[in-house]
Protein backbone atom coordinates (compact mmCIF):
# COMPACT_ATOMS: atom_id res chain seq x y z
CA UNK A 1 0.00 0.00 0.00
CA UNK A 2 1.30 3.44 -0.86
CA UNK A 3 0.51 7.01 0.05
CA UNK A 4 -0.20 9.70 -2.50
CA UNK A 5 1.40 13.11 -2.76
CA UNK A 6 -1.89 14.89 -2.05
CA UNK A 7 -2.28 13.16 1.34
CA UNK A 8 1.30 13.89 2.37
CA UNK A 9 1.06 17.46 1.05
CA UNK A 10 -2.12 18.11 3.02
CA UNK A 11 -0.49 16.86 6.23
CA UNK A 12 2.52 19.10 5.56
CA UNK A 13 0.22 22.07 5.16
CA UNK A 14 -1.58 21.30 8.44
CA UNK A 15 1.74 20.96 10.28
CA UNK A 16 3.05 24.23 8.80
CA UNK A 17 -0.07 26.14 9.80
CA UNK A 18 -0.04 24.58 13.28
CA UNK A 19 3.44 25.97 13.91
CA UNK A 20 2.47 29.32 12.35
CA UNK A 21 4.93 29.55 9.46
CA UNK A 22 4.24 30.92 5.98
CA UNK A 23 5.30 29.01 2.87
CA UNK A 24 7.86 31.76 2.26
CA UNK A 25 9.38 31.37 5.72
CA UNK A 26 9.57 27.60 5.28
CA UNK A 27 11.17 27.96 1.86
CA UNK A 28 13.78 30.29 3.29
CA UNK A 29 14.66 27.96 6.17
CA UNK A 30 14.83 24.90 3.93
CA UNK A 31 16.46 26.65 0.96
CA UNK A 32 13.50 25.86 -1.27
CA UNK A 33 11.54 28.24 -3.51
CA UNK A 34 8.20 29.29 -2.04
CA UNK A 35 6.57 27.84 -5.16
CA UNK A 36 8.18 24.46 -4.41
CA UNK A 37 6.72 24.44 -0.90
CA UNK A 38 3.36 25.35 -2.39
CA UNK A 39 3.57 22.58 -5.03
CA UNK A 40 4.53 19.99 -2.40
CA UNK A 41 1.59 20.97 -0.20
CA UNK A 42 -0.79 20.80 -3.17
CA UNK A 43 0.48 17.32 -4.05
CA UNK A 44 1.82 18.53 -7.41
CA UNK A 45 5.39 17.62 -6.57
CA UNK A 46 6.59 14.62 -4.53
CA UNK A 47 8.45 15.41 -1.34
CA UNK A 48 11.73 13.54 -1.00
CA UNK A 49 12.64 11.58 2.12
CA UNK A 50 15.38 14.08 2.97
CA UNK A 51 13.00 17.02 2.62
CA UNK A 52 10.36 15.33 4.75
CA UNK A 53 12.98 14.71 7.42
CA UNK A 54 13.73 18.47 7.41
CA UNK A 55 10.04 19.40 7.41
CA UNK A 56 9.45 17.18 10.43
CA UNK A 57 12.21 18.93 12.39
CA UNK A 58 11.04 22.38 11.38
CA UNK A 59 7.42 21.65 12.28
CA UNK A 60 8.26 19.83 15.56
CA UNK A 61 6.34 16.74 14.46
CA UNK A 62 7.35 13.08 14.33
CA UNK A 63 7.69 11.72 10.81
CA UNK A 64 4.64 9.46 11.21
CA UNK A 65 2.46 12.60 11.48
CA UNK A 66 2.75 13.05 7.72
CA UNK A 67 1.66 9.52 6.88
CA UNK A 68 -1.71 9.51 8.57
CA UNK A 69 -4.54 8.65 6.21
CA UNK A 70 -7.23 9.74 8.60
CA UNK A 71 -5.90 12.67 10.58
CA UNK A 72 -6.99 12.64 14.20
CA UNK A 73 -7.59 16.37 14.35
CA UNK A 74 -9.86 17.09 17.29
CA UNK A 75 -12.25 20.03 17.24
CA UNK A 76 -10.43 21.37 20.30
CA UNK A 77 -6.94 21.44 18.83
CA UNK A 78 -8.30 22.42 15.43
CA UNK A 79 -9.81 25.48 17.09
CA UNK A 80 -6.61 26.22 19.00
CA UNK A 81 -4.45 26.19 15.90
CA UNK A 82 -6.92 28.29 13.92
CA UNK A 83 -7.53 30.81 16.65
CA UNK A 84 -4.05 31.05 18.11
CA UNK A 85 -3.19 34.10 16.07
CA UNK A 86 0.30 35.39 15.48
CA UNK A 87 0.30 37.25 18.79
CA UNK A 88 0.94 33.81 20.31
CA UNK A 89 4.67 33.94 19.81
CA UNK A 90 5.39 30.45 21.00
CA UNK A 91 3.18 28.25 18.86
CA UNK A 92 5.62 25.37 19.15
CA UNK A 93 4.48 25.01 22.78
CA UNK A 94 0.93 24.38 21.53
CA UNK A 95 2.28 21.85 19.01
CA UNK A 96 4.15 20.17 21.87
CA UNK A 97 0.97 20.01 23.96
CA UNK A 98 -0.90 18.49 21.01
CA UNK A 99 1.87 15.95 20.46
CA UNK A 100 1.90 14.98 24.15
CA UNK A 101 -1.85 14.39 24.04
CA UNK A 102 -1.48 12.27 20.88
CA UNK A 103 1.32 10.23 22.48
CA UNK A 104 -0.74 9.71 25.63
CA UNK A 105 -3.66 8.39 23.59
CA UNK A 106 -1.34 6.16 21.59
CA UNK A 107 0.22 4.56 24.67
CA UNK A 108 -3.25 4.02 26.18
CA UNK A 109 -4.13 2.13 22.99
CA UNK A 110 -0.88 0.12 22.99
CA UNK A 111 -1.40 -1.17 26.56
CA UNK A 112 -5.20 -1.30 26.14
CA UNK A 113 -5.59 0.80 29.28
CA UNK A 114 -8.99 0.91 30.96
CA UNK A 115 -10.54 4.26 30.09
CA UNK A 116 -10.75 6.90 32.77
CA UNK A 117 -14.11 8.35 33.75
CA UNK A 118 -14.96 11.66 32.11
CA UNK A 119 -15.21 14.64 34.45
CA UNK A 120 -18.74 15.80 35.21
CA UNK A 121 -20.23 18.46 32.96
CA UNK A 122 -21.85 21.32 34.84
CA UNK A 123 -22.21 23.57 31.83
CA UNK A 124 -26.02 23.38 31.96
CA UNK A 125 -26.27 24.20 35.65
CA UNK A 126 -26.11 27.91 34.93
CA UNK A 127 -23.18 28.45 37.30
CA UNK A 128 -22.10 32.06 36.87
CA UNK A 129 -21.32 33.92 40.08
CA UNK A 130 -18.38 33.64 42.44
CA UNK A 131 -20.74 32.08 44.98
CA UNK A 132 -21.64 29.46 42.35
CA UNK A 133 -17.90 28.78 41.89
CA UNK A 134 -17.57 28.27 45.66
CA UNK A 135 -20.47 25.82 45.55
CA UNK A 136 -19.00 23.94 42.58
CA UNK A 137 -15.60 23.70 44.29
CA UNK A 138 -17.25 22.25 47.42
CA UNK A 139 -19.19 19.77 45.26
CA UNK A 140 -16.03 18.63 43.50
CA UNK A 141 -14.08 18.30 46.73
CA UNK A 142 -16.95 16.25 48.15
CA UNK A 143 -17.17 14.06 45.03
CA UNK A 144 -13.42 13.39 45.12
CA UNK A 145 -13.37 12.76 48.87
CA UNK A 146 -10.78 15.46 49.52
CA UNK A 147 -12.33 16.87 52.68
CA UNK A 148 -10.69 20.19 53.57
CA UNK A 149 -7.11 19.04 53.15
CA UNK A 150 -4.68 20.94 50.91
CA UNK A 151 -4.29 19.37 47.46
CA UNK A 152 -0.74 18.10 47.23
CA UNK A 153 -0.49 17.06 43.58
CA UNK A 154 -3.20 18.68 41.51
CA UNK A 155 -1.77 17.66 38.12
CA UNK A 156 -2.00 13.96 38.93
CA UNK A 157 -5.32 14.33 40.75
CA UNK A 158 -6.78 15.84 37.58
CA UNK A 159 -5.14 13.30 35.34
CA UNK A 160 -5.72 10.02 37.14
CA UNK A 161 -8.84 10.70 39.21
CA UNK A 162 -10.84 13.49 37.60
CA UNK A 163 -10.13 12.31 34.06
CA UNK A 164 -8.57 15.49 32.65
CA UNK A 165 -5.24 14.82 30.95
CA UNK A 166 -2.86 17.36 32.44
CA UNK A 167 0.63 18.49 31.41
CA UNK A 168 3.18 21.15 32.25
CA UNK A 169 4.56 22.59 29.02
CA UNK A 170 7.41 25.14 28.84
CA UNK A 171 6.16 28.29 27.12
CA UNK A 172 8.41 31.04 25.78
CA UNK A 173 7.63 34.76 26.00
CA UNK A 174 4.84 33.99 28.49
CA UNK A 175 2.67 33.48 25.41
CA UNK A 176 0.04 31.67 27.46
CA UNK A 177 -0.56 30.49 31.01
CA UNK A 178 -3.11 27.77 30.49
CA UNK A 179 -4.87 25.91 27.71
CA UNK A 180 -7.79 23.56 27.76
CA UNK A 181 -8.85 21.54 24.72
CA UNK A 182 -10.75 18.37 23.97
CA UNK A 183 -8.80 15.58 22.30
CA UNK A 184 -10.11 13.46 19.45
CA UNK A 185 -12.01 11.24 21.90
CA UNK A 186 -13.65 14.24 23.55
CA UNK A 187 -11.55 14.04 26.72
CA UNK A 188 -10.58 17.41 28.22
CA UNK A 189 -6.83 18.05 28.30
CA UNK A 190 -5.12 20.93 30.07
CA UNK A 191 -1.63 22.35 29.92
CA UNK A 192 -0.11 25.09 32.00
CA UNK A 193 3.16 26.93 31.61
CA UNK A 194 6.00 24.89 33.14
CA UNK A 195 8.09 28.06 33.33
CA UNK A 196 5.93 29.50 36.11
CA UNK A 197 6.60 28.91 39.80
CA UNK A 198 4.89 25.82 41.22
CA UNK A 199 2.26 27.80 43.14
CA UNK A 200 1.26 29.71 40.00
CA UNK A 201 1.06 26.47 38.02
CA UNK A 202 -1.20 25.02 40.71
CA UNK A 203 -3.55 27.95 40.48
CA UNK A 204 -3.51 27.84 36.67
CA UNK A 205 -4.35 24.12 36.72
CA UNK A 206 -7.26 24.70 39.09
CA UNK A 207 -8.40 27.65 36.94
CA UNK A 208 -8.47 25.46 33.80
CA UNK A 209 -10.23 22.75 35.83
CA UNK A 210 -12.98 25.29 36.53
CA UNK A 211 -13.28 26.00 32.82
CA UNK A 212 -13.55 22.28 32.03
CA UNK A 213 -16.35 21.78 34.55
CA UNK A 214 -18.39 24.85 33.81
CA UNK A 215 -17.57 26.15 30.35
CA UNK A 216 -15.97 23.65 27.99
CA UNK A 217 -19.19 21.89 27.02
CA UNK A 218 -21.30 25.06 26.92
CA UNK A 219 -23.34 25.23 23.75
CA UNK A 220 -22.02 27.69 21.22
CA UNK A 221 -18.58 27.88 22.82
CA UNK A 222 -15.45 26.41 21.20
CA UNK A 223 -14.01 23.08 22.33
CA UNK A 224 -10.84 24.83 23.53
CA UNK A 225 -9.66 28.00 25.23
CA UNK A 226 -6.36 29.76 25.69
CA UNK A 227 -5.67 31.84 28.78
CA UNK A 228 -2.93 34.30 27.91
CA UNK A 229 -2.34 35.32 31.52
CA UNK A 230 -4.29 34.30 34.57
CA UNK A 231 -4.49 37.25 36.93
CA UNK A 232 -6.63 37.71 39.94
CA UNK A 233 -8.35 40.82 38.61
CA UNK A 234 -9.97 39.10 35.63
CA UNK A 235 -12.83 41.08 34.15
CA UNK A 236 -14.70 38.53 32.03
CA UNK A 237 -17.39 36.54 33.83
CA UNK A 238 -15.98 33.15 32.80
CA UNK A 239 -12.46 34.08 33.89
CA UNK A 240 -13.64 35.49 37.23
CA UNK A 241 -15.63 32.31 37.73
CA UNK A 242 -12.61 30.11 36.96
CA UNK A 243 -10.49 32.18 39.38
CA UNK A 244 -13.10 31.89 42.12
CA UNK A 245 -13.36 28.15 41.53
CA UNK A 246 -9.56 27.74 41.66
CA UNK A 247 -9.39 29.78 44.83
CA UNK A 248 -12.17 27.86 46.57
CA UNK A 249 -10.92 24.46 45.38
CA UNK A 250 -7.33 25.02 46.50
CA UNK A 251 -8.24 26.92 49.67
CA UNK A 252 -11.46 25.47 51.09
CA UNK A 253 -13.30 27.91 53.31
CA UNK A 254 -13.38 25.78 56.53
CA UNK A 255 -9.68 24.94 56.29
CA UNK A 256 -8.62 28.55 55.68
CA UNK A 257 -10.85 29.90 58.44
CA UNK A 258 -9.64 27.23 60.86
CA UNK A 259 -5.98 27.90 60.11
CA UNK A 260 -6.52 31.64 60.32
CA UNK A 261 -8.13 31.32 63.74
CA UNK A 262 -5.20 29.26 64.96
CA UNK A 263 -2.64 31.79 63.70
CA UNK A 264 -4.52 34.74 65.12
CA UNK A 265 -5.00 32.93 68.42
CA UNK A 266 -1.30 32.18 68.71
CA UNK A 267 -0.21 35.70 67.67
CA UNK A 268 -2.60 37.79 69.80
CA UNK A 269 -4.63 38.78 66.76
CA UNK A 270 -1.64 39.72 64.59
CA UNK A 271 -1.36 38.38 61.03
CA UNK A 272 1.98 39.16 59.40
CA UNK A 273 3.35 38.75 55.88
CA UNK A 274 5.27 35.73 57.16
CA UNK A 275 2.01 34.18 58.43
CA UNK A 276 0.47 34.81 55.05
CA UNK A 277 3.41 33.20 53.21
CA UNK A 278 3.43 30.25 55.59
CA UNK A 279 -0.29 29.65 55.11
CA UNK A 280 -0.05 30.10 51.34
CA UNK A 281 2.69 27.48 51.12
CA UNK A 282 0.56 25.03 53.10
CA UNK A 283 -2.11 25.29 50.42
CA UNK A 284 0.31 25.45 47.47
CA UNK A 285 -0.73 28.93 46.34
CA UNK A 286 0.89 32.36 46.17
CA UNK A 287 0.59 34.96 48.90
CA UNK A 288 -1.39 37.04 46.43
CA UNK A 289 -3.89 34.22 45.86
CA UNK A 290 -4.25 33.61 49.59
CA UNK A 291 -4.77 37.27 50.40
CA UNK A 292 -7.38 37.49 47.60
CA UNK A 293 -9.09 34.47 49.17
CA UNK A 294 -9.08 36.17 52.56
CA UNK A 295 -10.70 39.22 50.96
CA UNK A 296 -13.42 37.05 49.45
CA UNK A 297 -13.99 35.46 52.86
CA UNK A 298 -14.21 38.97 54.35
CA UNK A 299 -11.22 38.37 56.58
CA UNK A 300 -8.91 40.95 55.00
CA UNK A 301 -9.71 44.47 53.78
CA UNK A 302 -9.21 44.82 50.00
CA UNK A 303 -6.71 47.68 50.36
CA UNK A 304 -4.43 45.43 52.43
CA UNK A 305 -4.55 42.83 49.67
CA UNK A 306 -3.85 45.51 47.05
CA UNK A 307 -0.87 46.78 49.04
CA UNK A 308 0.47 43.29 49.61
CA UNK A 309 1.32 42.75 45.98
CA UNK A 310 3.52 45.85 45.93
CA UNK A 311 5.12 45.29 49.29
CA UNK A 312 7.10 42.07 49.12
CA UNK A 313 8.25 39.34 46.82
CA UNK A 314 6.28 36.29 47.86
CA UNK A 315 8.86 33.82 46.59
CA UNK A 316 11.71 35.61 48.42
CA UNK A 317 9.72 35.57 51.63
CA UNK A 318 8.78 31.90 51.21
CA UNK A 319 12.43 31.03 50.61
CA UNK A 320 13.47 33.06 53.65
CA UNK A 321 11.00 30.98 55.67
CA UNK A 322 12.81 27.85 54.51
CA UNK A 323 10.41 26.65 51.83
CA UNK A 324 12.02 25.02 48.84
CA UNK A 325 10.19 26.34 45.83
CA UNK A 326 10.22 23.95 42.95
CA UNK A 327 12.10 25.54 40.07
CA UNK A 328 10.41 26.24 36.80
CA UNK A 329 11.19 23.76 34.13
CA UNK A 330 12.49 23.87 30.58
CA UNK A 331 11.12 20.40 29.92
CA UNK A 332 7.54 19.25 29.77
CA UNK A 333 6.26 17.36 32.79
CA UNK A 334 4.15 14.33 32.00
CA UNK A 335 1.44 13.03 34.29
CA UNK A 336 2.30 9.97 36.39
CA UNK A 337 -0.31 7.79 34.66
CA UNK A 338 1.23 8.52 31.24
CA UNK A 339 4.70 7.59 32.54
CA UNK A 340 3.33 4.50 34.26
CA UNK A 341 1.57 3.24 31.11
CA UNK A 342 4.69 3.88 29.01
CA UNK A 343 6.90 1.99 31.46
CA UNK A 344 4.37 -0.83 31.68
CA UNK A 345 4.39 -1.10 27.87
CA UNK A 346 8.19 -1.29 27.96
CA UNK A 347 8.24 -3.88 30.74
CA UNK A 348 5.81 -6.03 28.78
CA UNK A 349 8.05 -5.65 25.69
CA UNK A 350 5.23 -3.94 23.80
CA UNK A 351 7.45 -0.95 23.02
CA UNK A 352 11.20 -0.58 22.61
CA UNK A 353 13.54 1.40 24.82
CA UNK A 354 13.97 4.16 22.23
CA UNK A 355 10.18 4.45 21.92
CA UNK A 356 9.97 4.75 25.70
CA UNK A 357 12.64 7.46 25.60
CA UNK A 358 10.73 9.33 22.88
CA UNK A 359 7.51 9.16 24.89
CA UNK A 360 9.20 10.34 28.09
CA UNK A 361 11.15 13.06 26.21
CA UNK A 362 14.50 11.85 27.54
CA UNK A 363 17.68 10.74 25.85
CA UNK A 364 17.64 6.98 25.24
CA UNK A 365 21.21 6.45 26.42
CA UNK A 366 20.51 8.31 29.62
CA UNK A 367 17.29 6.35 30.10
CA UNK A 368 19.13 3.05 29.55
CA UNK A 369 21.61 4.04 32.27
CA UNK A 370 18.82 5.02 34.66
CA UNK A 371 16.91 1.79 34.11
CA UNK A 372 20.04 -0.29 34.58
CA UNK A 373 20.87 1.44 37.82
CA UNK A 374 17.30 0.76 38.98
CA UNK A 375 18.22 -2.92 38.70
CA UNK A 376 15.80 -5.85 38.84
CA UNK A 377 13.97 -6.56 35.60
CA UNK A 378 15.35 -3.33 34.17
CA UNK A 379 19.00 -4.29 34.59
CA UNK A 380 19.19 -5.45 30.99
CA UNK A 381 17.17 -2.55 29.63
CA UNK A 382 17.25 -2.09 25.91
CA UNK A 383 18.97 -5.31 25.04
CA UNK A 384 17.98 -8.59 23.57
CA UNK A 385 17.28 -11.15 26.24
CA UNK B 1 13.11 -11.70 29.33
CA UNK B 2 14.55 -14.61 27.38
CA UNK B 3 14.68 -13.70 23.72
CA UNK B 4 12.93 -16.46 21.77
CA UNK B 5 14.21 -15.08 18.47
CA UNK B 6 17.43 -16.00 16.69
CA UNK B 7 19.34 -13.81 14.25
CA UNK B 8 18.58 -14.54 10.63
CA UNK B 9 21.54 -12.77 8.99
CA UNK B 10 24.84 -14.56 9.01
CA UNK B 11 27.01 -11.80 7.57
CA UNK B 12 26.89 -8.31 6.04
CA UNK B 13 28.60 -9.99 3.10
CA UNK B 14 25.38 -11.95 2.62
CA UNK B 15 23.22 -8.84 2.21
CA UNK B 16 23.62 -5.10 2.95
CA UNK B 17 22.58 -4.09 6.46
CA UNK B 18 20.68 -1.06 7.75
CA UNK B 19 22.16 -0.02 11.10
CA UNK B 20 20.19 1.01 14.16
CA UNK B 21 21.51 3.39 16.79
CA UNK B 22 21.84 0.69 19.49
CA UNK B 23 24.47 -1.12 17.41
CA UNK B 24 26.16 2.13 16.39
CA UNK B 25 26.44 3.27 19.99
CA UNK B 26 27.67 -0.13 21.23
CA UNK B 27 30.55 -0.20 18.74
CA UNK B 28 31.35 3.46 19.35
CA UNK B 29 31.50 2.83 23.10
CA UNK B 30 34.08 0.10 22.47
CA UNK B 31 36.03 2.37 20.12
CA UNK B 32 35.32 -0.13 17.37
CA UNK B 33 32.73 1.58 15.15
CA UNK B 34 35.02 2.53 12.28
CA UNK B 35 36.78 -0.80 12.48
CA UNK B 36 33.63 -2.92 12.20
CA UNK B 37 32.18 -0.72 9.43
CA UNK B 38 35.32 -1.03 7.36
CA UNK B 39 35.35 -4.82 7.58
CA UNK B 40 32.39 -4.84 5.21
CA UNK B 41 32.90 -1.54 3.42
CA UNK B 42 30.00 -0.39 1.25
CA UNK B 43 27.54 -2.81 2.85
CA UNK B 44 25.94 -0.39 5.34
CA UNK B 45 23.05 2.05 5.36
CA UNK B 46 22.33 4.48 8.19
CA UNK B 47 18.86 6.10 8.22
CA UNK B 48 18.73 9.86 8.87
CA UNK B 49 16.68 9.15 11.99
CA UNK B 50 19.49 6.95 13.34
CA UNK B 51 21.99 9.72 12.64
CA UNK B 52 19.70 12.09 14.60
CA UNK B 53 19.52 9.69 17.52
CA UNK B 54 23.30 9.31 17.53
CA UNK B 55 23.69 13.10 17.44
CA UNK B 56 21.43 13.41 20.48
CA UNK B 57 23.80 11.32 22.61
CA UNK B 58 24.82 14.03 25.10
CA UNK B 59 28.46 13.10 25.64
CA UNK B 60 29.45 11.32 22.43
CA UNK B 61 26.96 12.57 19.82
CA UNK B 62 29.37 14.81 17.91
CA UNK B 63 32.06 12.15 17.73
CA UNK B 64 29.69 9.44 16.53
CA UNK B 65 28.19 11.63 13.82
CA UNK B 66 31.62 12.76 12.73
CA UNK B 67 32.74 9.10 12.47
CA UNK B 68 29.65 8.23 10.44
CA UNK B 69 30.06 11.20 8.11
CA UNK B 70 33.72 10.45 7.60
CA UNK B 71 32.86 6.85 6.64
CA UNK B 72 30.19 8.12 4.32
CA UNK B 73 32.69 10.31 2.46
CA UNK B 74 34.85 7.24 2.05
CA UNK B 75 31.83 5.27 0.76
CA UNK B 76 32.04 2.80 3.61
CA UNK B 77 28.38 3.55 4.37
CA UNK B 78 25.59 5.70 3.05
CA UNK B 79 22.84 7.66 4.77
CA UNK B 80 19.32 6.74 3.76
CA UNK B 81 16.04 8.66 3.83
CA UNK B 82 12.63 7.04 3.76
CA UNK B 83 10.68 7.06 0.52
CA UNK B 84 7.57 8.85 1.81
CA UNK B 85 5.11 7.47 -0.73
CA UNK B 86 6.14 3.83 -0.71
CA UNK B 87 7.53 3.40 2.77
CA UNK B 88 5.52 5.90 4.84
CA UNK B 89 2.72 3.59 5.94
CA UNK B 90 5.08 0.86 7.13
CA UNK B 91 7.06 3.45 9.06
CA UNK B 92 3.88 4.88 10.64
CA UNK B 93 2.75 1.42 11.74
CA UNK B 94 6.12 0.48 13.24
CA UNK B 95 6.62 3.80 14.99
CA UNK B 96 3.59 3.21 17.21
CA UNK B 97 5.74 0.85 19.28
CA UNK B 98 9.32 1.45 18.12
CA UNK B 99 11.58 4.50 18.13
CA UNK B 100 12.00 6.65 15.02
CA UNK B 101 15.43 5.17 14.27
CA UNK B 102 14.36 1.54 14.66
CA UNK B 103 11.22 2.15 12.61
CA UNK B 104 13.21 3.75 9.80
CA UNK B 105 15.83 0.97 9.94
CA UNK B 106 13.28 -1.82 9.59
CA UNK B 107 11.13 0.05 7.06
CA UNK B 108 14.03 0.71 4.71
CA UNK B 109 15.27 -2.88 4.98
CA UNK B 110 11.77 -4.29 4.43
CA UNK B 111 11.04 -2.32 1.27
CA UNK B 112 14.53 -2.51 -0.25
CA UNK B 113 15.23 -6.14 0.68
CA UNK B 114 18.16 -5.52 3.02
CA UNK B 115 18.88 -6.87 6.48
CA UNK B 116 19.10 -4.93 9.73
CA UNK B 117 21.43 -4.82 12.71
CA UNK B 118 19.58 -3.91 15.88
CA UNK B 119 19.60 -4.95 19.52
CA UNK B 120 16.20 -4.23 21.00
CA UNK B 121 13.88 -7.22 21.43
CA UNK B 122 10.60 -5.51 20.35
CA UNK B 123 12.40 -4.31 17.20
CA UNK B 124 13.68 -7.82 16.45
CA UNK B 125 10.18 -9.19 17.00
CA UNK B 126 8.83 -6.59 14.56
CA UNK B 127 11.30 -7.89 11.96
CA UNK B 128 9.94 -11.42 12.42
CA UNK B 129 6.32 -10.33 12.19
CA UNK B 130 6.61 -8.54 8.86
CA UNK B 131 5.69 -10.54 5.77
CA UNK B 132 8.15 -11.43 4.45
CA UNK B 133 10.25 -11.14 7.63
CA UNK B 134 13.22 -8.77 7.66
CA UNK B 135 16.53 -10.62 8.19
CA UNK B 136 18.30 -9.27 11.26
CA UNK B 137 21.36 -9.59 13.39
CA UNK B 138 22.55 -7.91 16.60
CA UNK B 139 25.81 -6.45 17.93
CA UNK B 140 27.21 -9.82 19.00
CA UNK B 141 26.15 -11.33 15.67
CA UNK B 142 28.40 -8.89 13.82
CA UNK B 143 31.33 -9.78 16.06
CA UNK B 144 30.70 -13.47 15.49
CA UNK B 145 30.67 -12.89 11.71
CA UNK B 146 33.94 -11.01 11.96
CA UNK B 147 35.48 -13.97 13.77
CA UNK B 148 33.94 -16.53 11.40
CA UNK B 149 35.24 -14.66 8.36
CA UNK B 150 38.70 -14.30 9.82
CA UNK B 151 38.69 -10.52 10.33
CA UNK B 152 39.01 -10.71 14.09
CA UNK B 153 40.40 -13.29 16.46
CA UNK B 154 38.09 -14.63 19.14
CA UNK B 155 40.07 -12.69 21.76
CA UNK B 156 39.80 -9.44 19.81
CA UNK B 157 36.03 -9.89 19.48
CA UNK B 158 35.74 -10.64 23.19
CA UNK B 159 37.76 -7.54 24.04
CA UNK B 160 35.49 -5.35 21.93
CA UNK B 161 32.43 -6.99 23.50
CA UNK B 162 33.78 -6.43 27.01
CA UNK B 163 34.48 -2.77 26.23
CA UNK B 164 30.83 -2.24 25.28
CA UNK B 165 29.82 -2.82 28.89
CA UNK B 166 26.70 -4.82 28.03
CA UNK B 167 25.55 -6.28 31.34
CA UNK B 168 23.19 -8.90 30.02
CA UNK B 169 24.81 -12.25 30.84
CA UNK B 170 22.59 -14.09 28.38
CA UNK B 171 24.30 -12.22 25.56
CA UNK B 172 27.90 -12.97 24.77
CA UNK B 173 30.46 -13.58 22.08
CA UNK B 174 31.47 -17.27 22.13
Amino acid sequence: MTLDDVTIGARLQIARKDIGLTQGEVGKQMELATSTVSEIEAGKRSVTGGELHQFARLYHRPLAFFFEHEPDESPGFGYLFREADLSILDRSSIVLFHQLVRDYTQIEEVVEAAPLPLPPDYSRFGFRTEQDAETLAEMERGRLGLGDAPVKDLMNLLDAIVGIKAFLVPVDHQSWSGIVARDKGGRPCVAVNAKEESYRRNFALAHEYGHVLAHLAKEGLPAARIDRAINLAQRSADESFANAFASAFLMPRPAILGQLDRVLGANSGQFTDADLAHLAMQFGVSGQALSARLVSLRKLPRHVHDEYGNRRSFSDLAKALGYELEDWSLKPTLPARFRYLALKAFEESRISLTKLAELLRVNSDELRRRLRSAGGTWAEAGTTG
Amino acid sequence: MQNPLSPTVTSPAQLPLVLDSTVVSNFHRADGLSRILELWSGRWLVPLQVRDEAAAWPTEGKRVVSALEDRRERRVLDFAALDPRNEGLTFARLSRTLGQGESATITIAYHRHYGVALDDYPAQRACHRLVPPVPWTATEGLLQCAVAEGYLTRDQARAIWAAMGILDLKRQVP
